[in-house]
């Protein structure tokens, strides 16, 4: 094109381009002249004339560049050239901010990175853009049983999916949590069981081998074999190039490695998987979970995750899985099905994703909010500069220079500075990211899943620190440069420094800076408040039950490959060796310890009502007396009970309100369990957090065991008396003596809080990091501002101080003046914070999101260091020698 | 050149009248204003502010091409000439006049 020679032209053969333009011009005026002589006029006055009727030289070149192509980039490029030599002038302003932009968005963008691997990059595997993984969200089904997860699919479900759909060109299906013992190892070993198309579907390479065939997963001809991690391979086994066909023991069963995946493939889950194995093995390998009936349609435990044919749209996927699950409703009255379908991430499940997405999104806002506070800081000073530069802009604006050219130039200078800063902050935020995530990983509890996540800059962390740059660029450059370029400028330029009381308007608007700095602060250290007396309550809590001197120990019989008849009489004999220990006074074995790891959720029906959720724990006798925790009314389980195989079962006072609201509850029948029987209230428990810490909802239901699951019984309480050490190496040595191979825990009932306080550890962590950050960006702002105003008023202050004002004062006046702007917005943090608190309710372990504890002492803190700040500075104000100044004046 | 009757050219007029001008061969800038100044009996000046912007404006648009050459004084000076386009050009817009010139004419004499 023509156009973009001009603009070649234009934008780099300037000085031709210069050149000619003032050769015509020049030829232009001498033929004009030439003209009027010719027509009599005297030289001299031909000239003249000639010049006269040009006008401008300089304007009609100027409009003449205004119109030729490629005139904004050209300014811009001087604006740069400009800016650059502004900038250059002023290292320390300069140093200054692209430190404090390049922190603020380094670290938000680390987070950013974090959440990108987490939420939105693709899973590492082959073609990964074809990947889909769904969910599903259920109403009115018949399922008794979620295993790892509300979302998941029944073995039927899958087979209908798999079977019917013309979107996929397969569909795997895998269980990401199969934990096993392998051979005699100390430690458990993480895999997945999968569906025997999920290394076609994923289309892994393998180092070694081959993955599983059609044939070798169906039930009839189901054979045990796995397929091992790269990593694992090289872990475990030194990397040996003969492990394909050796028979290793899983949980005690025999299997026969037959592949290596190739490094890199580690599933699609968070947590890597260390070997594969086909679904069939489900059952021998789940340990404590050997009495599911994992092909009924009321288990849902699969995840599914399907290749796309090419050309197929998310929207075409789902409506095409819409019709299948339709059919599946149709076949159960009252079930109704909506499903979830999004390209393949590590964390797909939409609870988890929600939460992440939730507590990141907070994390994200949190540090922009520091982020902003710091661009006030900046806004203020490019404020003081362009006030400082006042004389230059009035100047540019009088010789023509329209005000959205100056403005463009400022703004320029500002996304310049913003631009170094966002330099600094892609570099930073390349390794904060993986700096965070592995900090935060170093202080989650020991019984955290061991989560690898691989954090890596790519174009979607680069993009979001770029536009964060430009938006801060533009955000602490345009308001000044609007306010520096008012067209009343020469007025304010008069009344700049005319008095304490006509407040300048300068002070208006940093006022507003200020104040908005105060109120995102105190947003940030209310929060920060918060989170702290979570983690105190966390410290403290009192649960409803007593925590001291009981041991919890643990173990799962499943996984070492006992069948229910041998774990009863191992258990059984667990208990008399244990009731015969010294300083053991009480021994109850239960499915779980309160506040422990496993969470039971069932589903529980009065009459024709509709069904009520409620997390349970099966307990032996004692239960209610070893933990202390008081029955209201009826009484305990006994082992007549059991004996008798009697169906009781004994509710928390929440659940009997809810069942039946002011009624007695002993005596009523609830419907439970998959055969859907009924059970008689024999007691009610006084509300306790067994279940979970810091819920509001205290509905738990207490079952006696399952006798004919005793697989399920996986601990045991003790209380005792004394030293807890000398007891584990007692209880230890016990188990020892009645299966030296079986892997067992042995922890105080105390631990169980671990993750509670792992959690409010970090979040008041974070919190108050960013809480602090913000206070000190603020105040510095707040000094500043007010050491500004001062140092501009010390005429003004020696004046009044000369005509006999008292210091006291003019010390209040400056004090007042600095500080309406803060209590303006301290008060609009605190009703800010208080209106969105709320959804902190989740982390605050049941302290009140309007704690007063907290909505009083940090806005008293926050005010005080404010007045601090502002103090300091306006004293200097009162050294001011009155006859000094006017002297100078 | 004493009292001026000066009329505010239309907008758009001005392409137009340059167009016009130098539709009869090549011509440097006063020459241009010249001729516009003669076509139309001294009701239109093109003072040098808004004539050079034009040109520029029109020969980056490839309406327009330009070379240096030697005024009937022997001066060095810049000659403009239509290109095939701003001939198409010229064409265009002069039909474009006549279709307005005629809608005013029927307007007032409605």
């Amino acid at each position: 094109m023509k156009r973009i020679g001009w603009l070649w032209r234009n934008l780099f053969q300037r000085r031709t381009v210069e050149h000619d333009l003032n050769e015509e011009i020049d030829s232009y005026i001498e033929m004009l002249a030439e003209e009027k002589i010719a027509a009599g006029m005297p030289v001299e006055a031909a000239w003249r004339a000639a010049k006269v009727e040009l006008g401008s030289a300089e304007s009609v070149k100027e409009a003449v560049r205004s119109v030729s192509a490629g005139i904004l980039l050209r300014q811009f490029m001087q604006d740069l050239q400009y800016a650059i030599r502004t900038l250059k002038a002023q290292p320390g302003f300069l140093i200054v901010s692209v430190i404090t932009i390049g922190v603020g968005i380094g670290i938000n963008g680390g987070i950013f990175s974090i959440l990108n691997s987490l939420l939105l990059r693709p899973v590492p595997a082959r073609e990964s853009g074809e990947l889909v993984s769904m969910y599903q969200q259920l109403s009115g089904a018949n399922k008794h049983d979620y295993i790892g997860g509300l979302f998941r699919f029944s073995a039927h479900e899958y087979e209908a999916y798999k079977d019917q759909n013309q979107v996929f060109t397969g569909l795997a299906a895998y269980h990401p949590e199969l934990i096993v013992q392998v051979n005699e190892d100390a430690q458990e070993t993480v895999g997945q069981a999968v569906s025997c198309n999920y290394f076609n579907v994923l289309e892994p390479v393998m180092a070694l081998g081959r993955g599983f065939a059609k044939e070798e997963c169906s039930k009839r001809n189901a054979s045990d074999l796995v397929v091992l991690s790269n990593d694992y391979w090289r872990r475990a086994f030194g990397g040996d190039p003969a492990i394909v066909g050796r028979r290793l023991r899983m949980n005690r069963v025999p299997v026969t490695v037959i592949g290596v995946a190739a490094p890199g493939f580690a599933g699609t889950d968070l947590v890597p998987a260390s070997f594969w194995a086909p679904l069939s093995m489900m059952k021998s390998l789940s340990g404590g979970m050997k009495g599911v009936d994992f092909e009924s349609a009321g288990v849902s435990w699969l995840e599914l995750v399907g290749r796309r044919r090419s050309g197929v749209s998310l929207g075409e996927i789902e409506a095409n899985l819409a019709v299948i699950a339709k059919s599946i409703d149709h076949r159960e009255p009252g079930r109704s099905t909506t499903l979830t379908v999004s390209e393949a991430t590590l964390l797909g499940a939409p609870n988890i994703r929600k939460g992440v997405m939730g507590a990141g999104a907070g994390l994200l806002i949190a540090v922009g909010l520091v982020l902003l506070i710091a661009c006030a800081n900046l806004a203020n000073l490019m404020l003081a500069r362009s006030i400082a530069r006042a004389k230059e802009i009035a100047m540019r604006m009088a010789l023509g220079a329209s005000r959205s050219r100056v403005v463009r130039q400022l703004v320029t200078e500002s996304v310049l500075v913003a631009a170094l800063g966002g330099v600094l902050g892609v570099a930073i935020a390349c390794w904060s990211g993986a700096v965070l995530f592995r900090f935060v990983q170093g202080h989650l509890p020991p019984g955290a899943p061991p989560v690898q996540l691989a954090i890596h800059a790519d174009w979607r962390v680069v993009g979001y620190a770029f536009s964060l740059t430009l938006l801060t660029g533009v955000a602490f450059g345009l308001m000044p440069a609007l306010r520096a370029t008012r067209p009343d400028l020469n007025a304010l330029l008069k009344q700049e420094g005319a008095g304490l009381t006509t407040g300048g308007q300068r002070g208006g608007f940093s006022g507003v800076l200020v104040g908005g700095q105060v109120a995102l602060c105190m947003v940030l250290l209310l929060t920060s408040g918060l989170m702290v007396r979570a983690l105190l309550r966390a410290q403290t809590v009192d649960p409803g039950f007593t925590m001291r001197n009981v041991a919890v120990l643990s173990y799962d019989l499943g996984r070492a490959g006992y069948s229910d008849g041998q774990a009863r009489a191992f258990n059984a004999s667990l208990m008399e060796r244990l009731k015969g220990l010294p300083g053991v006074d009480g021994i109850v074995a239960a499915v779980g310890s309160p506040l422990g790891d496993r969470h039971f959720m069932s589903v529980f029906r009065v009459d024709k009502r509709p069904e009520q959720g409620a997390s349970y724990l099966e307990v032996s006798p004692g239960f209610f007396s070893l933990l202390q925790i008081p029955l209201v009314r009826g009484r305990d389980f006994s082992n007549a009970d059991g004996a008798r195989g009697a169906k009781y079962l004994i509710v928390s006072e929440s659940m009997a309100r809810t069942l039946w609201p002011g009624e007695e509850p002993l005596g009523k029948m609830v419907e439970y369990g998959p055969q859907k029987s009924t059970w008689e209230v024999i007691g009610v428990a006084r509300d306790a957090e067994v279940g979970e810490l810091g819920e509001n909802n205290r509905r738990f239901v207490y079952l006696p065991p399952d006798p004919a699951d005793e697989l399920r019984m996986q601990v045991v309480m003790v209380h005792y008396q004394g030293d807890f050490g000398s007891l584990s190496n007692a209880l230890g040595s016990t188990v020892k003596v009645l299966d030296p191979g079986l892997r067992v825990r042995l922890a105080k009932l105390e631990d169980n809080l671990g993750p509670y306080q792992a959690i409010s550890r970090l979040t008041a962590g974070a919190a108050g990091i960013l809480g602090f950050s913000a206070l000190a960006l603020a105040m510095t702002g707040l000094y500043g501002t007010v050491a500004y105003g001062v140092s501009r008023r010390t005429k003004e202050i020696g004046l009044r101080l000369a005509l006999g004002a008292r210091a006291g004062n003019v010390l209040s006046l400056l004090l007042q003046r600095a500080m309406r702007p803060v209590a303006t917005g301290a008060a609009v943090g605190v009703v800010l914070c208080a209106a969105v608190s709320r959804v902190l309710a989740g982390l605050l372990f049941g302290v009140s999101p309007h704690d007063a504890v907290t909505f009083t002492a940090v806005p008293v803190l926050l005010v005080g260091i404010a007045l601090l700040a502002a103090w300091l500075p306006a004293r200097r104000a009162m050294g001011v020698d009155p006859a000094v100044t006017l002297r100078e004046n | 050149m004493g009292k001026q009757q000066h009329s505010n050219l239309l907008q758009g007029t001005l392409d137009l009248l340059i167009l016009k001008a130098l539709a009869l061969g090549e011509l440097h800038g006063l020459g241009i204003s010249r001729r516009v100044e003669q076509m139309t009996r001294g009701t239109f000046q093109v003072k040098p502010g808004s004539l050079f912007p034009a040109l520029h404006r029109m020969e980056e648009a490839g309406w327009l091409s330009s070379r240096w050459g030697e005024s009937e004084n022997n001066r060095k000076a810049k000659f403009y000439e239509l290109t095939k386009a701003g001939k198409s050009q010229l064409g265009a817009e002069k039909s474009e006049w006549d279709r307005i010139s005629v809608a005013i004419q029927c307007a007032l004499e409605s």
